[in-house]
């Protein structure tokens, strides 16, 4: 009896590092909308955490299955193992669903804003300063950049990608376009976002992806100073292929 | 799971004592007298965080908590694989007197070369906790291995560097950081030195290994571990050392991962425009990023832009309080603690941590950072 019980323990140890190196393997690989399916949830800069992750359960693996026969393991219960191994596999679940979503949406967007007028306004100053167009073309752009250098912008043309958030207070057919910024992972992204005015605007749908096309206007609203798009052109595209921002 | 599994266990003989390295009882202790309370409690836990996906997988919350867990998971855990694994090879490489030659043998002046250990290993919180436990097996006291813990996540170069380009280079802000981590850091060891001297913080097993008999898996690593009396060869004890990280993370990474779930949890059902509105005195902001940073579970390489995202609606004291008290404190990190450190102990250790930077950053804004 304790032989089989330490076997089916050490079998589960092995079996949920396997499963592991399999979940690791399948968010490297990529999907329709992303070169990686780890792109969902972490910085595309951060591929060495999947990466490492997966050549650190291969050697464990290795380490346990080598020891698969000898008496390393006795007196690891089985409901332990069963325990660990329920717990390890639970998070396998919840990615195959976090893929699926294809990014962090307007339900985030409510929960992480903080402000109740305006769109958060964040502004991340880490790149050289660039030289926006002043011959009257559209200048494209992204969410981020348009917080960062809205003093430069400020009666320009532009032309950036977005997300549509409806948000009660606008009721003049405007909407929020908004998108998150990730320094890491999803767990530390921020919305970043712009009231664009759109006569149209409550005809789309919330949480499709949208080009705008517009005016920056900059407005003072309490102390302080926000962006508004001034729409000459909304269309409708396909999810981006870098859902979320990145500051550097 | 094992950790706790084993201090359920009914009375103990003396000559019945606990795996160093995989926390199970060993030498005869018969498995029937083992209460598996805490295994059924994980199962149930695996079983009750199912539910969303299971009932509600394309509902927009059940998503959001989707990705924000899995994103911490996959953040995280590589750390604890890495630090298991460095676990491993100081358990089956490093002697404990070399381990012993190399530390200062005052305890203030270790706790200080601990708290610095940082700037030299950068990594995050969660790939220090198992290179820690594996320290405190080879007989580096506590006080110190606290000091570590607490400092190193915070007192590092990395993290100076992502704080200050979230601060728009206002170098201010990383050094007040580091300077505030460090004096933490090295005054809980020294209390943690006075109140719980030796090992008595820790839990039963987790040193163990100071006991050469303690562990029955096999491998020679007691306290002649690094030199063997038997010869090995290299790729035998490079499969020990994978065998102790596999372990090590197997037993880490459950709490982890339960830590993230209730983090997630609570990122996706509490709208952070509470935290602010709570937030109407210094103290109050404060108290009230200190609370976010529990329940963030943010890494300490990123959550300066998160902190630096409340800069017009708090004062930059109550984001110090985050960026301070988030590296060493948090739901997941709780969890990984109670895998090695006695209930009292930790209750001591988490009151000091809040007291301490409660106080500092209080200072911090009558003094000094009051408006700005």
């Amino acid at each position: 009896m304790n032989g089989r019980r330490y076997n089916w323990a050490n079998f589960l140890r092995i079996l949920a590092l396997g499963v592991w190196i399999v979940a690791f393997l399948w968010l490297l690989a990529g999907d329709a909308q992303l070169e990686h399916r780890f792109e969902h949830f972490i910085d595309a800069k951060f591929w060495p955490l999947p990466v490492g992750g997966l050549i650190l359960a291969i050697l464990f693996f290795f380490g346990a299955y080598t020891r698969f026969g000898q008496s390393t393991s006795h007196g690891i219960h089985l409901p332990e193992r069963i325990a660990q191994s329920a717990i390890l596999l639970l998070p396998l679940a919840y990615m195959v669903v976090g893929v699926s979503a294809g990014g962090l949406g307007a339900d985030a967007f409510r929960t992480r804003s903080v402000g109740s007028q305006t769109p958060p306004g964040v502004s991340f100053r880490n790149g050289p300063e660039v030289e926006y167009k002043r011959d009257g073309s559209v200048n494209k752009i992204t969410l981020l950049q348009l917080l960062n250098d809205l003093d430069q912008l400020d009666g320009l043309p532009v032309e950036l990608v977005g997300r549509v958030y409806h948000e009660e207070s606008l009721d003049d057919g405007s909407f929020i376009a908004y998108r998150f910024m990730i320094v890491c992972c999803a767990a530390d992204a921020l919305p970043v976002g712009t009231v664009v005015s759109w006569p149209e605007g409550h005809e789309l749908q919330e949480d499709q992806w949208v080009r705008i096309v517009g005016r920056v206007e900059e407005r003072q609203v309490g102390d302080q100073t926000t962006a508004r798009i001034n729409a000459i052109q909304v269309e409708s595209i396909d999810p981006p292929r870098k859902p979320y921002l990145s500051p550097y | 799971m094992s950790d706790s599994a084993t201090e359920t266990t009914a009375s103990r003989s003396p000559s019945q004592s606990t795996c160093a390295v995989h926390g199970h009882a060993t030498h005869g202790e018969r498995t029937t007298r083992r209460v598996p309370v805490w295994s059924l409690l994980g199962i149930l836990f695996a079983a009750g965080a199912l539910v969303p996906v299971l009932v509600a997988p394309d509902a927009e919350r059940t998503q959001t908590l989707s990705i924000t867990f899995t994103a911490i998971v996959l953040e995280a855990l590589p750390f604890v694989m890495l630090g298991s694994l460095l676990g491993g090879l100081i358990e089956v490489f490093v002697s404990r007197d070399r381990i012993a030659s190399l530390l200062p043998r005052s305890q203030v002046r270790a706790a200080i070369v601990a708290a610095l250990l940082g700037i030299l290993f950068p990594v995050c919180e969660c790939a220090i906790i198992p290179v820690t436990r594996r320290l405190i097996r080879k007989g580096v006291p506590f006080s110190v291995a606290v000091a570590y813990l607490i400092g190193g996540p915070i007192v590092n170069p990395l993290v100076a560097a992502s704080t200050a380009v979230a601060y728009n280079g206002d170098w201010l802000i990383p050094v007040t950081r580091l300077l505030c981590g460090f004096s933490i850091a090295v005054f809980i060891a020294v209390m943690i030195d006075e109140l719980f001297p030796g090992q008595k913080a820790l839990r039963p097993g987790a040193a163990d290994a100071l006991d050469e008999h303690a562990c029955t898996c096999g491998h020679t690593h007691g306290p002649h571990a690094g030199h063997d009396h038997s010869p090995r060869r290299l790729h035998r004890r490079l499969t020990d050392a994978l065998e102790h990280g596999a372990d090590d993370c197997l037993q880490v990474a459950p709490f982890l991962i339960i830590g993230a779930f209730v983090a997630a949890l609570s990122q996706s059902l509490v709208p952070r425009e509470t935290f602010v509105s709570l937030a109407s005195t210094p103290s109050l902001s404060i108290l009230t990023m200190m609370s976010l940073a529990v329940l963030l579970n943010l890494c300490s390489e990123a959550d300066a832009f998160v902190a630096a995202s409340f800069r017009t609606t708090l004062p930059l004291s109550a984001q110090m309080a985050f960026l301070v008290l988030g590296p060493m404190l948090d739901l997941k990190l709780i969890a990984m603690y109670v895998t090695f450190v006695r209930k009292r102990a930790l209750i001591v250790m988490i009151t000091l941590m809040v007291l301490l930077v409660f106080g500092m950053t209080l200072t911090l804004d009558a003094f000094a950072w009051g408006r700005l």
